[in-house]
């Protein structure tokens, strides 16, 4: 909000520091001023208001805090205004149809004004401000606004059709021309003001162009209410249009004191363009409740704040914001002003004594007592894979959980189920949240492969997530770790064996059909008998989409599924004391076998003293025919008791070579 | 050549061989040599084109000689190698070139926002806050309501928020969720920091985004303080930052905690910078939780992670943190 430092001056001739002075008072106590603008001998400051203090969004409200601040007196401006004329019932009336969305609404009438430019001093705080001057009736509306903040709007009373006001919610196919010049179609929850006939205004938000004052205008209507915030917010929303009165109703006008900034205006416009006000204005509604006094102990400030504030400093303080302080009894019984409705509570009567006794006072002085912290499993296993991904080489990203609603938002290897959608994204398009990291790390590749970098690796350890069964349940989350690499399929797929391999774990991978995989390059990785991850080479479409140039890897396992079978702590085995023998075994198979029925009948043989059996090498070419390839396995075979012989590791070695012959028509290479 | 017998050649050039490689008297000439009996044109090449010409019957016969050879050349490289590098070790020759640039070695990068984020919970855990974690997808009951947030706030809005569709939760808006979640589950005394995503539908720009990280804690105690709140945040940021830091509170406003304030820290060159906000635990929001206000009072704080990074990493923009490119991730590892 803009604010004039000349302005807020004005009520508190006691005042006597800088600009700046006052800004920082201001920003200290809780309203925030975020810039001063020099603007010939004033200073506009932009302010942040906080949402609980609305009576801060006017010149007089802000003048009431700096008075608190610095130990003087507000002045409250003249509002009196002589009531000379007939009845306002004679000249006018009104109906209030929907007393919720409008508690309160008072009418003055002013008849035989003359409507011309404003003086010269209004139009300099009207423009300090940034508001264009219109004429000395909407400038003193305007005026008014940001001197109380209570938003008024003056009608040309003999625009209105039987000359009387009734606030009512929009009837179907209803429009209304604002004085902005548009046009908006109203719905049966807008509320809106109506002469006998059609509306005139939208309740809180603008007045009509039909009905404004202008040169011409005689008698004037002038509206002063007080209207439920939701249902001004819900129209300001649907109707996108926001203005100093929306945005004041939006977070809370005092209803008590709607009359009296009514009469200020008049006061004003009798001032400036003459006329007679009539009397005994229109009320309904009427000004509401009184505030309660609220209970405040001493006790309550030190036990919340870890501090003794002084109690006549408390009165004091609390007297300086204009509430009423009876400091007879035990505890303080505090009776906030009206315009003050988010004093309610003890604790809200705690922070204004602490917030203008200053935070600065509180002490610093440990006192805490120590408490043990316990692991966190997960975040520990979280940072686990993270470090042995580094050590793999890769780099860590970390992406929005929004993917573009294309095809790779579908994508999906461990969740199950509907994607999930945001009402709102910030790109339209852009509001799926992703199944699978592939999506994200296709698009970090395709950022990387822009700016030239090559042999990327990267890494990601996040949650994704599908819709849940029903819109009861908490929507659910799955942790995983993913990974992309240009090194192709057997270094991605160390990286999985080596993860496992670092929590005790080992895994198998076998074929898997998935329509975000290249079909025949993928692969489920399993660990246990259950599939707990995939890899493979991404299809041809996602990697068109995506724009990328080159033909990673990607893999993703579940986190969860590696946290429950994997081994916290790892304990020391003994290193091998005896010499291991070392055999390769070159087997011609046929080119369609997977390596993987070798490694299983490898396994199926139960070797005696295996330790090991790596691929070290496949062959292909004219030695080994068409159609055949010819891989080498190194096998280890180890014993804990002693070294051993060739003939013992022969006989193993036989029985492999058998099983291979037999079970695979493999040919066994010298 | 030709008209000689295969293994005559086969010796006399084996003869030559061993002489040059027993010749070399340095590391650096026994390369040379070995470059030119073994190398790609070595002289050894013309041995291994023997066994193609010889005729069949002799094929094995001359295939041996010449691996033969080729295997005892090899040791010989090796024997040497082992003499002479001693005797260079004595003799104040290096045998390697030492101003070689070595070769880059594949090397991985943690995220600086994990770094950081790592950093804020070591710090948080040396004072008793013990580390903890909330659903980044909340309900309404735990992003608003249970915050003190009713229906109807402003911070509610459709266009404040991600909403899903066809759904009643959201994209949490902020960390405080999980003030309510851990109050649900534990009794006091409590304390936790609690690291995480939130969302804001935010444009995008050199300061803001749509997703960002924030730190949250919370310390439930019975006679707990504000001046604890600035004790425990002077200690914390005196850790992050050094001695030098100084803290200033402000007072502000949110609904889950009065009094209020924003956390603005000075340190370095830089001038004050707000980092976050905090408060003492609303009743409202005790209440939420069954826990009784007049018994127990707490404080909370809200950190933001990417404003610490930026700070910290001297990075200018953002949206660095979500672009990932390696050379920035590498860069700050």
């Amino acid at each position: 909000m803009r604010a004039s430092y000349n302005w807020i001056r004005t009520y508190v001739p006691g005042w006597s520091g800088s600009a700046e002075e006052m800004a920082e008072k201001l920003t200290f106590s809780g309203t925030e001023v975020e810039e001063g603008e020099p603007h010939g001998d004033d200073v506009i400051f932009e302010i942040g208001v906080t949402s609980n203090r609305p009576d801060s969004l006017c010149h007089l409200g802000l003048a009431r805090e700096v008075a608190a601040l610095a130990g003087e007196t507000s002045q409250e401006p003249e509002c009196d205004a002589p009531h000379d004329g007939p009845l306002t019932s004679e000249a006018t009336s009104v109906t209030v149809e929907d007393g919720h969305g409008c508690p309160r609404f008072t009418a003055r009438v002013i008849d035989g004004v003359k409507v011309g430019p404003s003086p010269d001093w209004l139009v300099e705080r009207i423009e300090a401000l940034g508001m264009r001057a219109v004429n000395n009736v909407v400038d003193v509306t305007n005026f008014v606004l940001h001197e109380l903040n209570q938003p008024l709007h003056a009608y040309d009373l003999d625009k209105l059709n039987e000359s009387r006001l009734v606030v009512r919610r929009a009837r179907k196919g209803e429009k209304l021309v604002a004085i902005n010049g548009n046009t908006y179609d109203l719905d049966t929850e807008d509320l809106v003001i109506a002469d006998a006939e059609s509306p005139v205004g939208l309740a809180g938000v603008m007045g009509g162009l039909e009905t404004e004052v202008g040169a011409g205008t005689q008698r004037i209507l002038m509206e002063s209410a007080s209207f439920d915030a939701p249902t001004v917010r819900r129209m300001s929303r649907r109707l996108q249009l926001s203005s100093d009165a929306s945005y004041r109703f939006e977070r809370g006008c005092d209803r008590q004191g709607a009359l009296r900034a009514s009469e200020r205006a008049c006061r004003l416009i009798l001032e400036l363009c003459g006329g007679t006000l009539r009397s005994d204005p229109i009320d309904v509604g009427g000004a509401g409740p009184d505030s309660s006094p609220v209970t405040l102990r001493m006790s309550e400030v030190s036990r919340i704040c870890g501090i003794e504030v002084p109690r006549d400093r408390a009165v004091a303080i609390l007297r300086a914001l204009a509430c009423d302080v009876d400091d007879g009894g035990d505890a303080l019984a505090v009776t906030p002003p009206a315009f003050r409705a988010d004093l309610t509570r003890e604790i809200d009567l705690v922070e204004e004594v602490i917030r203008l006794y200053g935070l600065h006072h509180l002490p610093v002085e440990a006192g805490m007592p120590i408490m043990a912290v316990h692991d966190h499993p997960e975040r520990l296993l979280r940072e686990r894979v993270k470090d042995r991904m580094v050590a793999l080489g890769y780099t860590e990203t970390v992406t929005p959980d929004f993917v573009s609603e294309t095809a790779a938002s579908e994508a999906a290897f461990l969740v199950e189920g509907e994607g999930l959608v945001v009402r709102n994204p910030v790109r339209k398009g852009e509001g799926a949240l992703r199944r699978s990291l592939l999506p994200s790390l296709l698009t970090v590749r395709k950022h990387n492969q822009d700016r030239g970098n090559e042999d990327v690796r990267l890494f990601e350890l996040s949650n994704v997530r599908a819709a849940p069964r029903s819109a009861d349940e908490a929507v659910p989350h799955l942790a995983v770790i993913a990974w992309l690499t240009d090194d192709g399929y057997r270094a991605a797929r160390g990286v999985a064996e080596s993860l496992l391999e670092h929590l005790g774990l080992s895994l198998s991978v076998s074929p898997l059909d998935s329509p975000w995989l290249e079909t025949g390059s993928g692969g489920g990785i399993m660990c246990d008998g259950a599939r707990i991850g995939v890899i493979g080479r991404p299809s041809k479409r996602l990697l068109k989409d995506a724009g990328l140039k080159v033909d990673p890897i990607y893999g993703e396992l579940d986190l969860a599924a590696l946290g429950e079978r994997g081994a916290d702590l790892r304990c020391f085995t003994g290193l091998a004391r005896f010499p291991g023998v070392v055999r390769d075994l070159t087997v011609d198979v046929a080119e369609d076998r997977p390596y993987g029925d070798i490694a299983a009948l490898v396994e199926e043989a139960g070797l005696s003293w295996l330790e090991e059996a790596e691929l070290v090498d496949i062959y292909r070419g004219k030695n080994c025919g068409p159609g055949k390839k010819s891989p080498t396995i190194r096998l280890t075979f180890r014993s804990g008791e002693g070294t051993l012989t060739s003939e013992q590791v022969d006989g193993e070695m036989a029985r492999l070579m058998d099983l291979l012959r037999q079970r695979i028509d493999a040919t066994i290479r010298a | 050549m030709s008209a000689q017998d295969p293994l005559e050649t086969i010796q006399t050039v084996g003869e030559a061989c061993r002489q040059a490689l027993l010749d070399a008297e340095d590391v650096a000439s026994l390369q040379a040599a070995r470059q030119e009996v073994l190398g790609r044109k070595g002289r050894f090449v013309a041995l291994t084109d023997l066994i193609k010409t010889a005729p069949k019957e002799r094929k094995g016969q001359v295939g041996q000689a010449v691996n033969g050879l080729k295997k005892e050349l090899a040791e010989l490289v090796e024997q040497r190698q082992g003499e002479l590098g001693v005797s260079a070790a004595t003799g104040g020759v290096s045998s390697i070139d030492v101003t070689l640039p070595g070769t880059a070695p594949a090397v991985g990068a943690l995220h600086p926002l994990t770094k950081i984020e790592r950093h804020l919970v070591r710090v948080l855990a040396s004072l008793g806050f013990e580390v903890t974690e909330g659903p980044e997808i909340e309900d309404e009951f735990h992003n608003f309501e249970a915050l003190n947030i009713p229906s109807h706030h402003p911070a509610r809005d459709e266009s404040e928020n991600f909403y899903l569709r066809g759904l009643p939760h959201l994209l949490r808006s902020q960390t405080s969720t999980v003030q309510i979640r851990t109050m649900e589950a534990e009794s006091p005394p409590i304390r936790v920091c609690a690291p995480g995503r939130v969302f804001r539908p935010d444009t995008v720009d050199a300061t803001h985004h749509y997703m960002f990280h924030q730190v949250e804690g919370l310390a439930v105690d019975r006679g707990i303080t504000m001046a604890d709140l600035k004790t425990t945040l002077l200690i914390f940021f005196k850790a992050l930052f050094g001695d030098d830091v100084e803290l200033r509170l402000r007072p502000s406003f949110f609904p889950f905690t009065e009094p209020s304030a924003e956390v603005d820290v000075h340190f370095g060159e830089k001038g004050w910078v707000e980092i976050g906000g905090c408060g003492m635990v609303d009743p409202n929001v005790f209440r939420s939780v069954g826990i009784d206000p007049d018994e127990w009072t707490g404080f909370a704080f809200g950190l933001g992670i990417e404003r610490l990074a930026m700070r910290q990493f001297a990075v200018p923009d953002i949206r660095y943190f979500t672009e990932n490119d390696v050379r920035f991730l590498k860069q700050l590892d």
